[in-house]
């Protein structure tokens, strides 16, 4: 397990240090992001302290010594659009990338889960067939046209949803007016992502619960004469559910930085669309802010999954740990 | 799982006849070579087919589909239809390239990591990590940035994103080849790790790296239109996902005009990697013979 | 489903309505494309339409009126002696801050001294940077000293630099972070949420006439089409942005949208390197202008909805045009052709033309990868030249990796590093008639002359309007100018894209169109 947490950090270090040298390496000045549109007129002298002020004008390991010190203390520095602290930003974005990636990682997971076992205990069945060939079609189409499609159906033709947005933005609703003003702007994004991400639950699962139905126990049980429904719900999902867990714990790390098309497709204010924002307005401090986030993410939940996997395994258990 | 056929010995070639049973002798084979066969005849003929020049105004800006031009024209007057004929070899030879970019990579550093071990395995491992999770859309930006968004940065940017995946799988192929007695029997006698590498475990480990091509050409296909729709990529050259980026940002969803504007080019995408996809399901029947279908 | 929202949503908004009664019970919500931070003059970030933001909350003594002249607005009645050296400014009387305090000349001097010492915003410090002198005879009088006149005084100082409350900024040493929005503009900030919202609620004490609504909501949304679908979907009554070409037709259909337009004076320009062979021949350019045909680039990219180039760069519809510029020469390809052989490009075998020295007509054209109307437009000129002989390779880049080899650093003094780039101005270069800066071949002078452009008579002529404060004389100048570029031709003038806006007159009926700037002005925002 030692071993296993100095890569992680290792992963980690070699993360944060790339995340610091890839935006700078970008060409072009922060300068106008720094200053906004009036940048052309600036005298030379206004240009230089606004660089200083941002500590632009150091060397770039001084910059890196100085960054890291600070992004060990916590402090992401100010981003220089919005003038005001990354990590406040960040905490803002963040919510709103943990409902949608959430609600979709849930469902996608739940359905996945329910299909795969079923199509793998009638194996070879209507729905087996059905469910396979259609994982196969879903997972060939564009993640961001299929959330286009919904668009152009649901909210510019039957306008049944709104358009873009987490939420209706002037609206002052409270309780539960204000919850179901929420969902509504979550049906179409969340149904885009799990539909998106459903057929990597489902394949997991169907084969695993396959793997799990050629194994003895399964076959004695049977043959004890164990009724089926305790077969399938006793034995068989309990022990298939083990690789679905690991997938689930994997997409549970990419969970933050994952759905940056579909937030930019839909205007969704989450974390993926501002790293995508922030590398555009060249924000070096936001863009390395939302890279650390998602970064550390994706690692977190792999180290969660490492712990994890003993407990819930009983066959790993005391073999890894 | 394709690592658990190749732990217990190497494929035999089952020769040409297997091969075609295997790709035209079952509806799943059958319609991925199909689609494939079909895409592959759009990306080497497309500009002979095509009604019009595709990068020249045919039509007004704008115009609904006619006998003229059936799937209408685009915001300069450039007829759709032949855009996604002739944008068919763009996307194909994109995800064609940055995917055997990636698998020529993959396969050696698999190689060497799962050969080699120790801390060189070590190394090449922790490096596959900090691939799997870069975040590969700024990594794309700076790249485009640096270079201009061609075509060919296009190319090495996927492949800089992909190649960790096929690399790991590989890899694993190789730990369980390097104990197989044949290995260790040539070691004994005296051959080189060299000629041991590429004699003896690179045959071992091609069918993963074949299987792993299919799976890395279709998301390098669905790669390059994400990053194209968020203009990442090259705007001049025509590709459906440069298609889909101008309809976007030229109001297809706001002046009605997404039905023959954005469907198609979706569509198009979505055929060619269900191609790529059943294509590499029927091959694996062949390559993995032990595996029995799924 | 989404009716009975839209129902909901207007008795709530009609029952507020109610509750503040003698109110208009009008709501602006106005979409803006980005977080504009804290409005404040020190924390707004863009020019267009933060800076239009700001002047909600915040005032100037004078202000544009819808023909883009600077008129008295805080001020009663500006006037100036000594040829335009001194300006002497009465305030109103009755002026009050948002907190009630009485606005007077302290005030002025005050906000002006500010700006100059901590010159962190380059539009204000830049404006107030050739004041020497600023006197305070009595609480509603100021009289300002130049050593030298500025014929841009009134526009781009008292027309544009806002007046800070003393009593809230004399202390300030930091003003990034001073975070306080008191002002004494027509609305007054109430709530901000970062990324999303701005509330402002009407100043029922304001000195410029009332306010044209109860409240304004600035919401953001960052995505052009997200922005247009909600207008059309009722979520917002209007916009900053200027409606897509391709969208117009689609909206003035629409009963309940209202689609205005206007000259717009952002300009669309084919830019040479003109410090380059061939393009350092007047000839030379020439000739590729004459090969482009500015008419089908707005007919195709703008499907008509924009105004040609003219070939001395003003706008048609500014004050300082001069009718009697001439216009681009359209050359055929045979005539370019002898053009061409006479600088010495012989058509060669591959149809491109190449000189003695083998020195083939090939270029890059660069062209900024977020902006399709300008790789359309590139697409379409790279046509246009190609039967002459001329090729032009275009090379599609990331916006910060043009400005960078076009502009590096905002500074025409570190050079170029380009052949030819699609470029274009914002509207303030040609409201404020910013000829000096496109055209004098001295870079602290020509700030914005990017090509390297130089010719002494037009050195002289910008020197000489930078303090003529007299409009005929300034006009004639002008004319002179413009005389020369058009057959100079530094670059070629493509467009300039009319001012269309699209908004719910249910919603709010009190826009006014400002040339040049469009509706998103002030005076929209106040009943006159």
């Amino acid at each position: 397990m030692a071993q296993r947490l100095v890569q992680y950090l290792l992963v980690l270090l070699v993360a944060v240090a790339v995340n610091f040298f890839l935006p700078r390496a970008m060409p072009g000045s922060p300068l106008q992001f720094l200053a906004g549109d009036e940048v052309a007129t600036l005298t030379l002298e206004q240009r230089a302290a606004i660089l200083e002020r941002a500590g632009l004008d150091q060397p770039l390991p001084v910059q890196f010594v100085r960054y890291l010190g600070q992004v060990a203390r916590g402090d992401l520095g100010y981003s220089y659009q919005e003038n005001r602290p990354v990590l406040g930003i960040l905490l803002e974005r963040l919510p709103w990338t943990l409902l949608l990636t959430g609600t979709a990682l849930l469902l996608s997971s739940l359905f996945g889960v329910m299909v795969g076992a079923l199509a793998a205990w009638r194996r070879g069945g209507v729905l087996d067939n059905t469910s396979l060939a259609g994982s196969i079609a879903l997972d060939a189409v564009p993640t961001f046209w299929l959330g286009m499609m919904l668009v152009a159906i649901f909210a510019v033709q039957w306008q049944i949803f709104p358009v873009f947005g987490a939420r209706t933005a002037w609206a002052s609703y409270q309780g539960w007016q204000a919850v179901g003003d929420v969902l509504r702007h979550l049906v179409l994004p969340a149904t885009t992502l799990t539909i998106a991400s459903l057929s990597g639950t489902y394949l997991v699962m169907r084969y695993a619960m396959l793997g799990v139905l050629g194994e003895d126990y399964i076959r004695t049980a049977r043959a004890k004469g164990v009724s089926e429904r305790q077969v399938l719900y006793k034995h068989a999902l309990r022990n298939a559910m083990l690789p679905v867990f690991t997938v689930f714990m994997l997409n549970l790390g990419a969970l933050v930085g994952g759905a940056a098309v579909i937030e930019t497709v839909f205007s969704y204010p989450g974390v993926g669309r501002l790293l995508f924002e922030s590398a555009t307005n060249r924000d070096y401090p936001l863009l390395q802010g939302a890279f650390l986030l998602v970064t550390l993410s994706v690692l977190v939940f792999n180290l969660l999954a490492d712990l994890l996997y003993p407990l819930v395994d009983p066959r790993v258990r005391g073999a890894h740990g | 799982m394709a690592s658990a056929a190749v732990a217990t010995k190497a494929p035999k070639p089952q020769g040409w006849r297997a091969l075609g049973q295997a790709l035209l002798g079952n509806p799943v084979g059958l319609i991925g070579t199909g689609l494939l066969g079909l895409m592959l005849f759009l990306a080497l003929f497309g500009p002979l087919i095509a009604p019009y020049d595709p990068a020249l105004s045919s039509g007004k800006p704008f115009e609904r589909p006619s006998s003229a031009h059936l799937l209408g024209t685009n915001d300069v007057g450039q007829d759709i239809l032949s855009e996604l004929i002739v944008g068919t070899r763009v996307s194909l030879l994109i995800g064609f390239s940055a995917a055997a970019g990636a698998i020529v990579i993959g396969t050696l550093v698999g190689l060497v990591a799962g050969y080699a071990g120790g801390w060189l395995d070590a190394a090449l491992m922790r490096l596959v990590d900090v691939v799997l999770v870069l975040p590969f859309i700024p990594l794309m930006i700076v790249v485009a940035a640096y270079l201009g968004p061609s075509s060919g940065n296009l190319i090495a940017a996927i492949t800089l994103v992909i190649w960790a995946r096929p690399a790991r799988v590989v890899r694993s192929g190789v730990l369980s080849l390097r104990e197989i007695t044949y290995v260790e029997s040539t070691r004994a006698l005296g051959a080189s790790d060299f000629h041991i590498l590429f004699r003896h475990i690179l045959p071992g480990v091609l069918p993963i790296a074949v299987s792993q091509f299919i799976l890395a050409a279709s998301s390098s296909i669905l790669i390059e239109a994400s990053l194209s729709f968020l203009g990442l990529g090259d705007p001049i050259r025509k590709s459906w996902g440069s298609i889909l980026y101008y309809a976007q940002i030229r109001g297809a969803f706001l002046n009605g005009s997404w039905p023959w504007w954005v469907v198609p080019p979706g569509l198009m995408i979505t055929l060619s990697v269900l191609g790529f996809a059943l294509t590499g399901r029927a091959l694996e029947g062949y390559l993995f013979p032990r595996l029995g279908k799924g | 489903m989404r009716k009975k929202w839209l129902w909901v949503a207007s008795v709530v908004i009609a029952l507020a309505g109610v509750a503040s009664a003698g109110h208009t019970g009008k709501r602006i919500v106005l979409a803006i494309p980005q977080d504009e931070g804290e409005l404040t003059p020190y924390t707004y970030v863009t020019g267009y339409p933060g800076y239009n933001m700001l002047s909600l909350v915040f005032d100037t003594l004078m202000l544009n009126d819808l023909n883009d002249v600077p008129r008295p607005w805080l001020a009663e009645n500006v006037s100036s002696a000594n040829g335009g050296r001194q300006w002497t400014v009465r305030l109103r009387e009755g002026a009050v801050w948002h907190d009630g305090k009485p606005i007077t000349s302290a005030d002025v001097k005050f906000s002006y001294e500010f700006y100059k010492k901590y010159p962190l915003v380059g539009r204000f410090a830049t404006a107030v940077r050739g004041i020497s002198e600023i006197r305070t005879p009595d609480v509603r009088t100021v009289v300002l000293t130049l050593p030298r006149p500025e014929a841009n005084f009134q526009l781009v100082t008292l027309g544009d630099v806002p007046i800070l409350p003393q009593h809230l900024w004399q202390g300030v040493t930091d003003p990034r972070n001073f975070k306080n929005s008191t002002g004494s503009g027509p609305y007054k900030l109430v709530e901000r949420r970062p990324d999303q919202t701005y509330r402002l609620v009407e100043n029922p004490d304001y000195f410029g006439g009332k306010p044209g609504a109860d409240e304004v909501i600035l919401t953001i949304i960052k995505d052009a089409t997200s922005t247009f679908q909600a207008l059309q979907a009722g979520q917002i009554s209007a916009t900053s942005r200027e409606v897509l070409p391709e969208l117009i037709k689609t909206f003035s259909d629409n009963s309940r949208l209202k689609v205005v337009r206007g000259p717009g004076y952002a300009s669309t320009l084919f830019q040479f390197n003109t410090t380059l062979a061939p393009f350092d021949k007047p000839l030379f350019r020439q000739t590729v202008a004459g090969l482009i045909d500015t008419k089908v680039l707005v007919d195709t990219i703008l499907l008509g909805n924009g105004t040609l180039g003219n070939a001395g760069f003003v706008h048609p519809q500014s004050p300082f045009y001069s009718a009697s510029t001439r216009a681009y020469k359209r050359l055929s390809a045979a005539e370019a052709g002898k053009n061409l052989d006479s600088l010495g490009y012989r058509a060669g075998p591959d149809g491109v033309r190449a000189n003695a020295q083998g020195k083939k007509l090939e270029f890059t054209l660069q062209v900024q990868s977020n902006n399709p109307l300008r790789i359309r437009a590139a697409e379409l000129i790279a046509q246009q030249v190609r039967p002459a002989g001329i090729v032009f390779n275009i090379r599609s880049l990331d916006a910060t990796t043009v400005q960078q080899a076009v502009w590096p650093d905002f500074d025409v003094a570190k050079g170029r590093n380009f052949e030819l780039a699609m470029w274009g101005w914002s509207a303030p270069v040609t409201s404020q008639l910013n000829l000096r800066g496109l055209f004098a071949s001295n870079p602290t002078a020509g700030t914005l002359n990017i090509g390297g452009y130089s010719n002494p008579t037009i050195d002289t002529l910008t020197e000489r309007m930078l303090t003529t404060v007299d409009l005929d004389q300034r006009k004639s100048l002008a004319a002179q100018v413009q005389t020369i570029v058009a057959s100079d031709l530094p670059f070629i003038t493509l467009w300039y894209a009319d001012g269309v806006y699209a908004y719910r007159p249910e919603a709010y009926d009190g826009w006014k169109f400002q040339k040049g700037q469009g509706i998103i002005n002030k005076r929209s925002f106040v009943q006159e």
